[in-house]
């Protein structure tokens, strides 16, 4: 379940700013706050003897005073922050060192409770202070994290490399904090996760920018590259899904990613990318591009090679696995490398190519990494690049390679890009779904958009249409909705059970507050759907058709019931990942049953008689996103 | 856990204990309050009891009665009227929530819960109390509705 932030907004209306205008002032009550500008100004002018500024005022014992300093007059000024200081009961005050021997100073005292979050990040002003983090910036270290975030988790807020911080994956489930903190799901507790992402996912370099200089990291680890070379902006071309890079060649063009320890994981390790070998190329590999260098894997390719060096212990020494693939040149194929428990395997288009032994665990080489590579004078295109901190399965390699481009895992609401393996744009391909559910849009013979409408498995076939002959190529993924708390959290603790109601459990946000919608609403279908909006709900779902799912962001589904004119009151419901639906009524447990103790698979047939029969009625389907906030 | 709140509710409830206990010290008004459990989304409708007696009489009876269920049925967390629930019984000596439905006295919660037959008419005395309070009329019928249903059940034993 989702909690709200903490309250910066009340910490920052306690904030006081005051300006001196001589060396010491005092407020008639300094410990009441009644006016945020009372407008001291203090003039650098008053020196002491040694030609140093002293400021100096009457402190409270729960503040603290952050004094800022300008050398433009204050209606210009640019104030620049000096220092913090904690209150005392008495007076406080601060030398200015470095004040302009010659030139006139302004200085600016802002008063900031101890309680106060100014940057919102959940950690105290106190708490910052005693931390030394920055608190006018939720993230201190710029890893991503807000800085409550690793400290809750036992991080260091002001260390952007800690071996321990945003990029492990403390509750085993294969996503980095970081990424489920951006995703809000819970970086401790497994069952919560961001299920459309694919586990242990270290960098995903899609590829699909299609113009400018960046190249998006879009597993969230924000492992983001840069396009290198003569011409940075004109790699892009077309992709085996969407957009990709042609490299090298006379422009000398590759992709630089700065080094991050995560990027080469020291026990288990899968590299996977589409290639078009036109020429010679690089997939992906962190060697050191001046002479021989080193480095800890290099995956190079050709028409008639693919070569890989491979070095756990980044010395320069290495193992090479090189064959000839016999692979067509101007078609996309798959290239995956595997490392695990000492055995290094390349995969071809799904299928074991060739393994070597190769002792581990992997020392990180400090390198960027690299796809593509200087001075390469072939072009060679190159599509979605991951970087996966474990060992996929062979089926999984395979799937990806030879299933259409079908994830593993979907969610509804994702769209995946499929396209006919080994089919030509000549040939003539029939896409069905087998089983499950989920339908095609954007059909353009070879390729098609895909669009799974349910939980479970569903099972993808095109098949291929060439000179008369037919060949069948099917792959299956697995479909969830995002992870959603256990009814058990709701249940087991008192608090939770006893101070959040039908519409907490339906948003699986817990406010102790029993939320109501838009803050408080009458109890008609209108009315209430408007303030569900009100709040980020997004109203009139189709259940039938989820077509339009497509366009929202990942989140869950949810049911309104409305009971009227007999009782007015309301009941959300909300669509479990298994397809039935759970509800909580009012300050009583959660349940997955309704009123005549059958589980729920339409709310809008089950029964929810609430004390008359005739008095309650089904009013509609709510997409709940990542962007709902209750109160 | 939702932290501000959870403790800002705690410490109320905590608050709430210490009034209780003072107000029945000086034998007068009391905090104790009643919640018809009978909404989903809504808060539901209380009232503060001012004869706290009939809950001073089950103190020393509670632990004596025979048992009802171990755990908590499915139907008692399903939608309509679902009982009363009584906040602040500590500062009387008793758990401070209770829960009355169905004959039956609700004590403690999830796995720690205990549930015993209300062979005191507690349930009885609450129907009787929320009779003589300005509850909204729909309510008020849906009490004397399930009044008259608990009453075919009993009679069937």
């Amino acid at each position: 379940m989702r909690r709200p932030p903490h309250l910066p907004v009340l910490a920052r209306r306690l904030l006081t700013s005051f300006w001196l205008l001589s060396g010491a002032i005092a407020w008639a009550d300094p410990c009441v706050i009644t006016n945020e500008a009372q407008g001291f100004i203090f003039e650098s002018s008053t020196r002491d003897t040694n030609g140093l500024v002293t400021l100096s005022w009457e402190s409270c014992p729960d503040h603290l005073y952050e004094v800022h300093a300008s050398d433009s007059f204050p209606s210009q000024a640019t104030w620049m922050r000096q220092t913090l200081v904690i209150g005392g009961d008495g007076a406080s005050s601060w030398t200015d060192t470095n004040a302009p021997a010659q030139s006139q100073r302004f200085y600016r005292v802002q008063r900031l409770r101890f309680g106060g979050d100014e940057d919102g990040d959940g950690l105290s002003n106190l708490d910052e202070f005693n931390r030394a983090t920055d608190l006018r910036n939720p993230d201190s270290d710029g890893d991503g994290m807000p800085d409550g975030l690793e400290i809750l988790y036992g991080h260091n807020p002001l260390d952007p490399l800690a071996p321990e911080d945003a990029y492990t994956d403390a509750d085993g489930d294969g996503y980095s904090k970081l990424q489920e903190q951006q995703l809000r799901t819970k970086p401790n507790a497994a069952y919560s996760n961001p299920g459309y992402l694919p586990r242990n996912l270290v960098a995903w370099w899609k590829l699909d920018e299609g113009m400018g200089t960046n190249v998006s990291d879009s597993s969230l680890n924000r492992h983001h590259g840069f396009v290198m070379g003569g011409d940075p902006t004109g790699p892009w071309t077309s992709g085996y899904f969407s957009n990709a890079v042609a490299l090298g060649g006379p422009s000398n063009i590759w992709i630089q990613v700065p080094y991050h320890p995560s990027l080469v994981p020291t026990q288990e390790l899968t590299l996977t990318g589409w290639v078009k070998p036109t020429g010679q190329g690089v997939l992906i590999g962190n060697w050191d591009s001046n002479g021989p260098g080193n480095g800890n894997y290099r995956l190079q390719f050709g028409p008639d090679h693919i070569e890989l060096w491979f070095s756990p212990a980044g010395d320069g020494s290495r193992t090479t696995v090189r064959f000839d693939p016999t692979w067509s040149t101007n078609d996309w194929h798959h290239v995956a490398i595997r490392y695990v428990t000492n055995n290094l395997a390349v995969f071809v288009d799904g299928e074991l190519r060739d393994t070597r032994t190769v002792l581990g665990p992997l020392v990180p080489v400090p390198n960027p990494i690299l796809i593509g590579y200087p001075a390469l004078t072939e072009v060679c295109s190159v599509d979605d690049v991951r970087v996966y901190n474990r060992a996929l399965g062979t089926n999984e390699i395979a799937s990806m390679s030879r299933g259409n481009g079908l994830p593993i895992t979907m969610i509804v609401g994702q769209t995946a890009t499929l396209r006919a393996f080994g089919a030509l744009e000549t040939d003539i391909c029939e896409w069905t779904v087998v089983s499950g559910r989920g339908f095609f849009t954007n059909t353009a013979n070879y390729t098609v958009d895909f669009r799974p409408s349910w939980s479970g498995a569903v099972t993808v076939q095109v098949v291929v249409a060439r000179s008369g002959v037919l060949s069948t190529n099917r792959s299956r993924a697995v479909v969830a909705f995002p992870s959603l708390s256990p009814l058990s959290d709701w249940n087991d603790n008192w608090l939770a059970q006893t101070f959040n109601n039908c519409y907490n459990f339906a948003t699986d946000i817990r406010t102790d507050t029993f939320a109501q919608p838009g803050g408080g609403s009458p109890y008609e279908c209108p009315l209430l759907s408007a303030a569900a909006v009100s709040d980020g709900l997004q109203a009139e779902v189709d259940l039938a058709d989820l077509c339009h799912t497509s366009s929202l962001p990942a989140g869950h589904i949810a049911a309104l019931i409305i009971y009227n004119p007999f009782i007015l009151d309301y009941h959300w419901l909300r669509l479990e990942a298994d397809g039935t639906w759970s509800s909580k009524p009012g300050n009583l447990g959660a349940t997955t049953l309704d009123k005549s103790g059958i589980a729920i698979t339409d709310p809008r047939t089950a029964n929810f008689v609430g004390v008359n029969t005739a008095d309650y009625h089904f009013c509609g389907f709510f997409w709940v996103g990542p962007d709902v906030h209750i109160k | 856990m939702k932290p501000v709140f959870s403790v800002a509710v705690a410490l109320s409830l905590i608050g709430l204990s210490f009034v209780v206990e003072a107000l029945a010290a000086g034998g007068s008004n009391t905090n104790v309050m009643v919640e018809v459990l009978i909404f989903s989304g809504r808060p539901n409708p209380t009232w503060q009891l001012q004869d706290t007696n009939r809950l001073q009489a089950l103190k020393g009876k509670l632990n004596g009665l025979p048992e009802a269920f171990k755990e908590e049925p499915a139907e008692w967390s399903r939608l309509g009227f679902a009982g009363f629930r009584i906040h602040g019984g500590k500062a009387l000596g008793l758990p401070d929530r209770i829960r009355v439905y169905r004959g039956v006295i609700q004590t403690g919660h999830g796995k720690a819960a205990r549930h015993v037959m209300d062979i005191a008419g507690l349930e009885q005395w609450l129907i009787q109390e929320a009779k003589q309070q300005p509850l909204e009329q729909p309510i008020r019928d849906v009490i004397a509705n399930y009044e008259t249903t608990r009453k075919v059940e009993t009679e069937r034993r």
